[in-house]
């Protein structure tokens, strides 16, 4: 038997052909502290059709299922781009990340948008004023994204740069996360 | 009819329940019609010192204020429309809110006054009413949406968050996190573990000295009036917002700091005024270059694309 035979020879051949897969992992994930009591609260039983106002309102409320993947969602955002941006610094070795992203943006624009999506379907539980509020200050946000990516263009790899995008991406989610949990109405 | 001892009894009952104190029973309440359809609902209970309280009052304000009692005062001043106030549950654990099912967008809100035990554990959720907390000791949470927030005091965490209302904090606290989208945020006091994060307010800090300390801004300016503890952190983000950093003259310090396309002034050491163009400026203050004790500097960053930065001497030691 040749090492050019596509057959498995024992653990040992696994354990070679593992190695490079485990070495790729992240070496830990570090989840935001403040993340898990949001999503043990969404843990909870389905709330009852919520059509009022008011405190009975709020403490029937539960998160929705795609909230509660959002959450999760969000939790492995900030831990893989983190993890991602720290093994960059550490080790300067970055695992390819698609065409025009930093590592672990994607995650954070998935993560951003599953959200956005559980917000819009609550758009209309928004008082107008707070809607407003919230659109000023996700374009705001936006538009910072924008343009450190653009200064990233310039200078890629500089991790100053990375550390101010995810910083804004961070901003993104944690708004959108705020925006969800609000009261109707409020 | 009833006879003259029972109306005795009732009228003095009235009259002195007002005054009863708040061990008077687990359970005790009074309610009498005030003018102008508002009515005025008090309940009183006899809890432990370190009970968990959780208040709500979406449309109205809430002012909570600690005391020295084991016992929990509620008093709500409810307009026509605003809602019916509720409050109970153990010694341990109480629910209080205003409890307003079905009622319009535009309804009047509830006042809600609520007295604690100092050490009471104690969670708020508002939403377009200010909410006040003062004296309180134990660990505080308040959310709100555009009411503003007030803390005073020294709770043993402080975790304080609204959408576009501002959070202005006169307190202590070993761990501090104050959160806006929009509002700003004013924090006058000390915390060994800051953070601070907001998308467009303006932050403004006055601390004693810090162990810990992160602020997060996008478009809000930053300006931090602090001392840095030996060995602690502190990091300044904005993204476009402007950052202004006073330490004490007596600090000892490795600082970085970094603007894209701002302008970085020092006027801390006697080094000029200089413009970074992206690059780190790094530099050392009371102690010289790094050496043996550097370990003991604490370590600033300070990060921003397009803000200017700015660090001044105040005066004192930390």
């Amino acid at each position: 038997m040749t090492h050019d035979d596509h057959t498995h020879d024992g653990p040992a051949d696994d354990a070679a052909a593992l190695a490079p897969l485990v070495a790729a992992l992240p070496r830990s994930l570090e989840p935001p502290h403040d993340l898990w009591p949001a999503i043990a609260d969404r843990l909870g039983p389905p709330a009852a059709a919520a059509t009022t106002r008011g405190a009975s309102a709020f403490l029937a409320r539960r998160w929705s299922t795609a909230a509660a993947l959002a959450a999760g969602l969000a939790l492995a955002a900030l831990s893989s781009g983190a993890t991602a941006w720290l093994l960059r610094r550490s080790e300067g070795a970055v695992a390819a990340a698609p065409a025009g992203l930093a590592p672990g943006e994607a995650a954070y624009q998935r993560t951003a948008a599953e959200l956005a999506r559980v917000l819009a379907a609550r758009r209309g539980e928004l008082a107008p004023a707070t809607a407003a509020t919230l659109a000023r200050n996700l374009a705001i946000i936006d538009q910072a994204i924008a343009e450190s990516r653009a200064a990233l263009a310039h200078d890629p790899g500089n991790d100053d740069l990375v550390a101010l995008l995810y910083a804004s991406y961070e901003q993104k989610v944690a708004l959108l996360r705020q925006a969800i949990d609000l009261p109707r109405k409020s | 009819m009833r006879s003259r001892p029972m109306v005795l009894a009732l009228a003095l009952t009235c009259a002195l329940a007002p005054l009863g104190g708040p061990l008077g029973g687990p359970l005790a309440a009074q309610q009498r019609t005030a003018p102008r359809d508002v009515r005025r609902v008090e309940r009183r209970l006899a809890v432990a010192p370190d009970v968990a309280l959780r208040i709500f009052n979406l449309a109205g304000t809430t002012r909570v204020t600690g005391w020295e009692r084991d016992s929990v005062v509620v008093t709500a001043a409810l307009p026509r429309g605003a809602g019916e106030l509720v409050a109970g549950g153990t010694r341990s654990a109480v629910k209080i809110g205003i409890d307003a099912p079905g009622a319009p967008l535009d309804a009047p809100g509830a006042a809600l006054e609520v007295r604690v035990p100092r050490g009471a554990l104690v969670w708020i959720k508002g939403a377009a009413g200010a909410v006040d907390v003062e004296d309180v000791t134990g660990a505080l949470d308040v959310y709100t949406v555009s009411g503003d927030v007030t803390v005073r005091g020294a709770p043993a965490q402080l975790g304080a968050e609204s959408m576009s209302g501002d959070l202005v904090v006169e307190a202590t606290a070993p761990s501090m996190r104050l959160k806006t989208a929009g509002g700003a945020i004013t924090l006058t006091g000390g915390a060994e573990s800051l953070t601070i994060a907001t998308v467009s307010g303006p932050v403004r800090v006055r601390t004693g000295p810090l162990l810990r300390g992160e602020i997060q801004s996008v478009s809000g300016a930053v300006d931090v009036d602090g001392a840095v503890r030996a060995g602690g952190e502190l990091a300044l983000l904005t993204h476009a917002a402007p950052i202004t950093l006073t330490l004490p003259g007596s600090t000892r310090a490795e600082l970085e700091l970094r603007t894209f396309d701002g302008l970085l002034i020092n006027r801390f050491s006697p080094e000029p005024a200089r413009v970074s163009r992206g690059k780190p400026y790094r530099f050392a203050i009371g102690g010289g270059a790094p050496g043996p004790g550097a370990d003991d500097r604490a370590r600033i960053t300070v990060r921003t694309l397009k803000g200017d930065i700015a660090i001044y001497r105040g005066p004192g030691g930390s």
